[in-house]
This record gives structure tokens, C-alpha cells and sequence, in this order.
């Protein structure tokens, strides 16, 4: 099955190069060519990158880097000795560093990956962009909304590539999902509803109590932004792509619910962003209780894409026509029933939709419960990008201005709940790229 | 605006062609046997008849015959006059409704509505125009509602078609069609109302699906939507009316 859907990937990075329309509207994908991949290595050998955090997503990053060709790492940093170690074992040859800064010092390094808790997220971005580094910062961008403006700012003036792993920008399944959407698939985008449900605490497990902070960085706000940042960043990314637009407003309620722990942040929150026209993104997260597990769903006035499964329904579903049925018939010379599609009106019950495939051929599905991965969700295809923007020197369009567009939307969304208002869109933190 | 969709394949001789937006719906053929010359020809011509009976039937056309009329009978109360065509499909009409005692009736409501017999009719005519071509195997579909099977499939004794339950779609009944048509009829709670027992003048608001074969699709159509309007004890009646037609009532969905 793996295989399959790697064969499937890079067939769909095939086409990619053929499509010219499609690079022209998500630009970011320039960099994945095979072709791209293939003549920067072969010109300039492999990137050197170097892992800063290096804990479980770190790790993962690792596990991936090792099946990109034209990547090697050679150094790892983490003042968490026990995740160092753990790194250190999977990359045996790499330099070992607990400060980053001295890392950022080393000059054999071409670029690094940030997979740190988000409250550092903006300070080591800019400390490696200041050194000349490129860099790949997992999301969210930063904790802080002025942090967000100052990396914005900073990768403004800075000749160097920077990434965020915001996968679902090159999962195959979103990509064509949203391609599909912008030639009319579903009609008229007239709303989104995402939602991601998990039954979980959120919690590692803590050698040490005096570690608590540290190890369960994301129940504390000196850390971490909560839900919003963790998992509602990549559904927000997607629902702005869809609508091509950036939401005015938002208001929302946000409470511990369940976790009463200790911990600072919601556990559960709800939110309604407003775009100026009026359509809205109805999202949700709650993490004692995995029912509806996660779905990012663009609405249309013909039909609904549910993304995260890479299928769509259509209101009037005439698709599934039993004359279809019969040519398959008349070619494998059988003969059996065909559906009528019955009287014109159609049920409402949301089980009897038709789903219909985004893409081609196999496909993964994220149930999104796991906390630190889902494979084959297209953070393989930004990491071995952003490994050839350190060979070519290249900057990636586009990416930064959606991390940013996400985070700020993510940290307004709490500022909303925090304050029980409906908070405006901030004239400070806008910026050129938006579309309101 | 109508479009096209037609394919031809060669292995099998099978032609197929989507019509959208034909009658409000979508109209669907499968011709068997057949060159794809002939088959694209023949198919063009049947859809440009159908497509021209539309542009006078069309109650949400206002330039549309059925419109124009309907508007001075609002305005006026009186009929404006009617075209050489229109004077036929009002005989049909007349026909039917006489045949269901009332039951049937285009003219209901204070405007023509030829909703319920206009698919069925066209598809008549469209299987007595393959016969006369010497087309004798082929599958008519009009929106799903309206089918009408010529001849057999060619690795079946018949055209079989499942009707499904449009709340579970599981499916309600299977019809085998061989030289006649189906038409459903039904209703729903979401979607209900559009037919009224003309007798009560009530909307048939129950969840109910009727679905009737009969040899000629014109009859099988008015019948199935006589029948959504009938009160129970009219059903026997009704289908007396038109020998050879049966009827499944699917009343408690
Ligand atoms: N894109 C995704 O789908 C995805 C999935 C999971 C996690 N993440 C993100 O990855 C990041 C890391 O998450 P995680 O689950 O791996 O957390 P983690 O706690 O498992 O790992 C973080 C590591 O960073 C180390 N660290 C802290 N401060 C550091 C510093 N100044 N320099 C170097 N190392 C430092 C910690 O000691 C720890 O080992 C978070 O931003 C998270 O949001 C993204």
C-alpha cells in the first residue's frame, strides 16, 4: 500500500511539472519537480542540514531525511540530553550540540530544522536567518503575534529560503482538492467547517517533576498557544486557500473542559472567523472525545469536499449515473441492474452522499490522532524541498505568507476567547499578501 | 444551457449521449448495435426535438410559450392563443386528464404545468422514431424518473433497473424492462409538494414513492403522478384505465 501511494506521489510530481496553471497558483510546488531534485543534486551534491530539537517530531523529520537523497544531516542540537541521545543513535555520524547558537556558528551548515516547542520557535528562526542559515521551522510560526510580524519582517530583508512544515500545502490530496474547488467543482465556496476531535490529555510521560514544564510544553502558555496553534493552524491554512481570502473577524469561546490538570490552555474551543462576504469557518476542537475525529470540509453550493479524506459529495448527485454502469457492462460483456436515480429529489441523511476521489489511485487518510505524524501527509515532499531550496539557494513563494496568515489567525482566535469578544482583524498585522 | 456529452464505443458498437439540462434534467440514451455515424446523427436529431418542445414547455423560460400564456392567464384570465404545437400537447393533456377522471390535469392551479407528462411524452415519441431507424435494443433515462427500455440489453433478457428508497437508498423494488417504461413518483419531507390531489387540492406531503411500468412511457408518467395524488381508494380505478400498467406503492418510507 505504502508503495503504491509513493508511486502514486510521484507520478502526481510528474505532472506537476506539466502543469503550468497549477504552479502558477500554488507556486510553492515549484521546488518539488523530480526533475528540479535531480539536476540540484547532481550539480551541488547533497543538502547539509542540521536538526535543532530533536525531540519526537524531530525525530520523525529524521526518520524522512533519511529516504531523501539529497539530504544529509550533520548536526544535531537539543539541551534535552535523553532526546539528543535518542537522535544521536539514529544519525551516528552527526555533531552534537545543547545550544543552538553554537550550531548556528558552524559554517558547514546549510540548513537547519527547527522542531523545537512553538515559544522558540520565532527567536532560533531569527537567530538562523541572522547567520545566514536556511531554515525550516515547523508550524505554528511563532507564539506571539509581534513575533510573527518580526519573522515576517526579518525573511522580508533575508536572502535565505525559510519553510514551515504546513504539510497539507503539498499533500497531494489538498492540492488537487483544491484545484478542483477553484475550477467549480463544488460550485460556489459558500462556507468551511473543520474540526479536530481527539480523546487524549496531550501529555508525556515526566522522568522528573522539575521537567514538567519542559517535556508538557503544550499545556503552558509560556510555550505554547494550545489547540488553536497546534492543530487548528493547518485546518485555518486550508479554509483561507479555499475561500482565496483572509477572514475580517472571529469570536469564540474557549474552556478547560475535561484536563483540569493543571494545564493552562482550552481544551476544548469553539470559533466562527467571518470573511468579509459574510462566509464563515465553524471550528471546533475538543480532546476528550474522538468521535468525530478530524475534517477539514469546504462548502459549496453544488457539493462539499471533505479534504482530509480526499473525497467530495455533490448536492445533486447525477455522477453515479446506472447508464455509466451499463457501458461497463456492454465492454466486460455482463449483464446485471442499474440503478435509477429515482424520483428528482434527493435525501437528506448525510450517509447516502456518494463519495467520489480527489485523486487518482490510493490515497492516505489522516484520522489525525496521532501527535506527532501521519505518513505520506506531505511533510516528506516540504522537507526534501526545503532541502533543495540549501542547494540551490532558492526561496520557496508563498509559504511563509501563509504560515503567517495562519499563526496570526490562530493567535486572534484566542485573543477572542480570551477576552470573550469579537476581535477585528488588527490593521498592524496585515499585510500585502492578505486579501480580505 | 444544454450540453452534450456523447461516446461511442467501438469494441462493444455501444453508443451513449448525456444531454444536461434537458427538461429541467438530465436525459440519458443507450443505443446498441449501431455505427457511430448513424448513432451520433440519430442522437443529435432526438435531443434537438426534445430540446425544441422544451423552449415551449419551459415554465421557468419567460419567453417560453407555457410562460407567455401563463402570464396573460394571470393578467387576463384569459388564454392568449395557442401555436399548431401547443394545441397538440393541449389535446394530449386533455386526453389524460379525461382518462384520470380529473386526476390528471395540466391546467391546475391557475396556469399549464405540463411537468407531469412532458418527459414521458417525449420519450414516446423518441422510442417510436429508433423503431421506425430500426433501432430496436436501447435504454431511454430521463432524470432518472423517467426510463424507458426498447428491445433487451445484450447480455440480458431485459433492461433491469433497481428503484431505490431515497432515505435509506437501499433499494425499493427491481423493474424489468423490455419494451416499456418506468416512472417514479414520490415525495419526501424535505422535497414534498410539488403534486396536488386536484380533487382535495391538497399537496401530497406524505413520504410515498409510486412506481409504475406500463408499455407507453406517456401513460406510465401521468399514471405515476395521478397515483401520488390519488387517495387510496381511487388507485383501482385509475390503473383500470390503462390496461397492461402496474403500479408499487411505497407509502410508509
Ligand atoms: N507539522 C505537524 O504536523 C507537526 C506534528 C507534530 C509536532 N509539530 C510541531 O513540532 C514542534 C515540536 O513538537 P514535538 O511534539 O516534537 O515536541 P517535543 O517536546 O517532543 O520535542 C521538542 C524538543 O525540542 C527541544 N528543545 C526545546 N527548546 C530547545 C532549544 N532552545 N533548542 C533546541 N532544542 C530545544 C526539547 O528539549 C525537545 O526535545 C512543535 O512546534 C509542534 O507544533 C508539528
Amino acid at each position: 500500500m505504502a508503495e503504491t501511494i509513493d508511486n502514486g506521489k510521484r507520478q502526481f510530481l510528474k505532472e506537476l511539472g506539466a502543469g503550468a496553471a497549477l504552479l502558477a497558483a500554488m507556486p510553492w510546488l515549484k521546488a518539488c519537480s523530480p526533475e528540479k531534485t535531480e539536476a540540484a543534486s547532481q550539480a551541488r551534491g547533497q543538502a547539509r542540514v542540521a536538526l535543532i530539537g530533536c525531540g519526537s517530531r524531530g525525530q520523525y523529520h529524521l526518520t524522512m531525511l533519511r529516504d531523501i537523497a539529497h539530504a544529509r544531516v550533520v548536526a544535531l542540537c537539543d539541551p534535552y540530553e535523553v532526546n539528543l541521545r535518542a537522535a544521536a543513535a539514529m544519525v551516528p555520524d552527526a555533531k552534537l550540540f545543547s545550544d543552538y547558537r553554537s550550531l548556528l556558528e558552524d559554517r558547514s551548515i546549510d540548513g537547519v530544522i527547527i522542531a523545537t516547542p512553538l515559544g522558540s520557535h520565532a527567536r532560533i528562526t531569527l537567530d538562523a536567518l541572522e547567520a545566514g542559515k536556511h531554515v525550516f521551522c515547523e508550524k505554528a510560526m511563532a507564539l506571539t503575534l509581534d513575533e510573527c510580524k518580526a519573522v515576517y519582517e526579518a525573511y522580508q530583508r533575508s536572502p535565505k529560503a525559510l519553510y514551515y512544515c504546513m504539510q497539507r500545502m503539498y499533500d497531494p490530496k489538498y492540492i488537487e482538492g483544491i484545484r478542483k474547488i477553484r475550477e467549480g467543482l463544488i460550485g460556489e465556496v459558500v462556507g468551511m467547517r473543520c474540526h479536530w476531535f481527539r480523546n487524549a490529555d496531550w501529555r508525556r510521560p515526566v522522568p522528573d517533576p522539575s521537567l514538567e514544564r519542559q517535556i508538557n510544553w503544550r499545556l503552558y502558555k509560556e510555550h505554547s498557544a494550545g489547540l488553536m496553534t497546534e492543530l487548528a493552524c493547518h485546518q485555518l491554512e486550508i479554509c483561507n486557500w479555499a475561500a482565496d481570502k483572509i477572514p475580517v473577524e472571529v469570536a469564540g469561546l474557549g474552556d478547560i473542559v475535561y484536563w483540569k490538570d493543571g494545564r493552562e490552555v482550552y481544551d476544548s474551543v469553539s470559533l466562527t472567523y467571518r470573511y468579509s462576504d459574510g462566509r464563515k469557518i465553524t471550528y471546533e476542537s475538543l480532546i476528550s472525545n474522538k468521535y468525530n475525529a478530524m475534517e477539514d470540509q469546504i462548502l459549496g453550493k453544488k457539493g462539499t469536499a471533505d479534504l482530509t479524506r480526499g473525497v467530495y459529495y455533490l448536492e445533486e448527485d447525477d455522477t453515479v449515473s446506472g447508464m455509466k454502469q451499463l457501458l461497463a457492462q456492454m465492454r466486460d460483456k455482463t449483464f446485471g441492474a442499474i440503478p435509477a436515480a429515482g424520483p428528482s429529489w434527493r435525501p437528506e441523511l448525510r450517509n447516502s452522499y456518494t463519495p467520489h476521489p480527489l485523486i487518482k489511485g490510493p490515497q492516505s487518510v489522516n484520522g489525525g490522532q496521532s501527535m506527532v505524524s501521519a505518513d505520506h501527509d506531505g511533510s516528506d515532499l516540504i522537507l526534501s524541498a526545503f532541502c533543495t531550496s540549501c542547494i540551490t539557494g532558492e526561496k520557496v513563494e508563498n509559504v511563509v505568507e501563509e504560515a503567517y496568515c495562519a499563526t496570526v489567525l490562530c493567535l486572534l482566535g484566542n485573543l477572542a476567547m480570551d477576552t470573550k469578544t469579537v476581535v477585528t482583524f488588527p490593521e498592524e498585522y496585515k499585510i500585502p499578501y492578505m486579501k480580505f | 444551457m444544454l450540453t452534450k456529452d456523447f461516446t461511442y464505443e467501438s469494441e462493444s458498437r455501444t453508443a451513449y449521449c448525456c444531454a444536461e439540462k434537458l427538461m429541467g434534467t438530465r436525459f440519458e440514451i443507450l443505443l446498441t448495435d449501431i455505427e457511430k455515424r448513424a448513432a451520433e446523427l440519430l442522437v443529435d436529431s432526438l435531443i434537438e426535438h426534445i430540446s425544441a418542445d422544451d423552449s415551449l414547455l419551459n415554465r421557468f423560460d419567460p419567453s417560453s410559450e407555457v410562460s407567455r400564456l401563463n402570464s396573460a392567464l394571470a393578467a387576463s384570465g384569459r388564454d392568449l392563443a395557442f401555436s399548431e404545437k401547443m394545441t397538440k400537447w393541449c389535446e394530449l393533456a386533455e386526453l389524460y386528464r379525461a382518462k384520470t377522471g380529473g386526476i390528471f390535469d395540466v391546467r391546475y392551479g391557475g396556469g399549464y404545468d405540463f411537468g407531469g407528462l412532458a418527459k414521458g411524452a417525449e420519450l414516446e415519441w423518441a422510442s417510436e422514431t429508433l423503431r421506425d431507424r430500426g433501432i430496436h435494443n436501447a435504454l431511454l433515462n430521463f432524470g432518472g424518473s423517467s426510463i424507458v427500455g426498447l428491445g433487451h440489453h445484450p447480455y440480458g433478457d431485459s433492461w433491469t433497473v433497481d428503484v431505490p428508497d431515497p432515505f435509506s437508498g437501499r433499494t425499493l423494488c427491481t423493474v424489468r424492462l423490455c419494451d416499456s417504461a418506468l416512472s417514479v413518483s414520490g415525495n419526501t419531507p424535505g422535497y414534498g409538494g410539488q403534486i396536488v390531489d386536484t380533487q382535495s387540492g391538497e399537496r401530497v406531503l406524505s413520504p410515498r414513492v409510486v412506481v409504475v411500468t406500463a408499455l407507453n412511457p406517456a401513460d406510465a408518467e401521468v399514471l405515476s403522478t395521478a397515483l401520488m395524488a390519488a387517495q387510496c381508494g381511487r388507485r383501482e380505478k385509475l390503473l383500470a384505465e390503462f390496461p397492461g400498467a402496474e403500479a408499487q406503492f411505497f407509502d410508509n418510507l
